[in-house]
């Protein structure tokens, strides 16, 4: 099964999926089809194109820097069958982020009826150990291994 | 098809970056292999990269770990030397890279069987009890401790 992780660029998330037999969904997948193109700095730099496949969800009046969020990271959650998201992603707002499109993806993630989790990183050794086990168990109910 | 992986190790794990880029290079498969501050960046046919990702992962199994990456390897616009700055996505490489310890603890755990320890509640103390406690403690003089 396809499962979509969130923040996009996670290694630990997508590593566990992966060993658990499920393929995740990551930036990686959609960025190669961006890097192909002459741009100076994907995925910073957006096209004509992303701008008008964000106005499927979005309206026109919409800042430049959320559609261009979203019309990347959109397909992935189409494709989804589940998601797992990290709730305290604080490292995707700030200046390489932006809490709304946040917000609305993980909007998107949740009103479109797939089956997800909620996690938190680990602070601890106990944490850790809940926080691998919710996962794999989550993973072992979706099939696979 | 042609993949790109990044692999992580994690800070506390024995192998090193150096030790993982000859591991995969000595096993003479058709992969570019660029060693990292991190880790590896390895490109080449999917099949290859999973067999040089389980070689790796026979090593330390609970240490390294792995993601598709959309840049190829020698990719100016997202190399450091040539921004001379960081290149986006590091910030969240440098955030799980310090997780990655725990994450080795839950894994192994999560293999035996482990379970999450129960987080010991304190009891809760009557009123009464605790100002008897308080009085015990302190001079009645001066209300400061003896000790």
């Amino acid at each position: 099964m396809k499962v979509m992780v969130y923040p996009p660029t996670s290694v630990v998330i997508a590593d566990l999926i992966k060993r658990m037999g499920h393929e995740p969904l990551v930036t990686g997948v959609v960025l190669k089809d961006k890097v192909g193109i002459d741009l100076d700095s994907p995925p910073y730099e957006i096209t004509l194109n992303d701008l008008k496949n964000s106005l499927e969800y979005l309206s026109v009046e919409t800042p430049a820097g959320m559609r261009g969020r979203i019309a990347l990271i959109m397909p992935l959650i189409k494709k989804a069958d589940a998601a797992i998201i990290i709730q305290d992603s604080d490292f995707s707002f700030g200046c390489g982020g932006c809490d709304r499109a946040n917000k609305f993806l993980i909007y998107q993630i949740k009103s479109k009826g797939i089956p997800f989790i909620e996690v938190q990183y680990p602070r601890d050794e106990n944490e850790a150990v809940a926080f691998v086990k919710k996962i794999m168990d989550f993973l072992k109910k979706l099939g696979g291994i | 098809m042609e993949k790109t992986y990044v692999v992580m190790i994690s800070p506390d794990s024995p192998v090193t970056p150096s030790d993982a880029s000859k591991r995969v290079l000595m096993m003479k498969l058709d992969l570019s292999v660029k060693e990292t501050c991190f880790g590896l960046i390895i490109e080449g046919e999917e099949d290859l990269l999973n067999e040089a990702v389980e070689e790796l992962k026979r090593i330390d199994r609970y240490g390294i770990y792995v993601k598709e990456r959309g840049f190829k390897i020698y990719d100016n616009r997202i190399c450091r030397l040539v921004r001379k700055k960081r290149r986006p996505g590091f910030h969240q490489f440098e955030r799980e890279y310090a997780t990655l310890p725990y994450i080795r603890y839950g894994l192994s755990a999560y293999e035996k069987g482990m379970e999450m320890p129960e987080k010991i509640k304190p009891r809760k103390i009557p009123a009464q009890k605790l100002k008897k406690l308080i009085k015990e403690m302190t001079y009645e003089g001066d209300g400061v401790s003896p000790n």
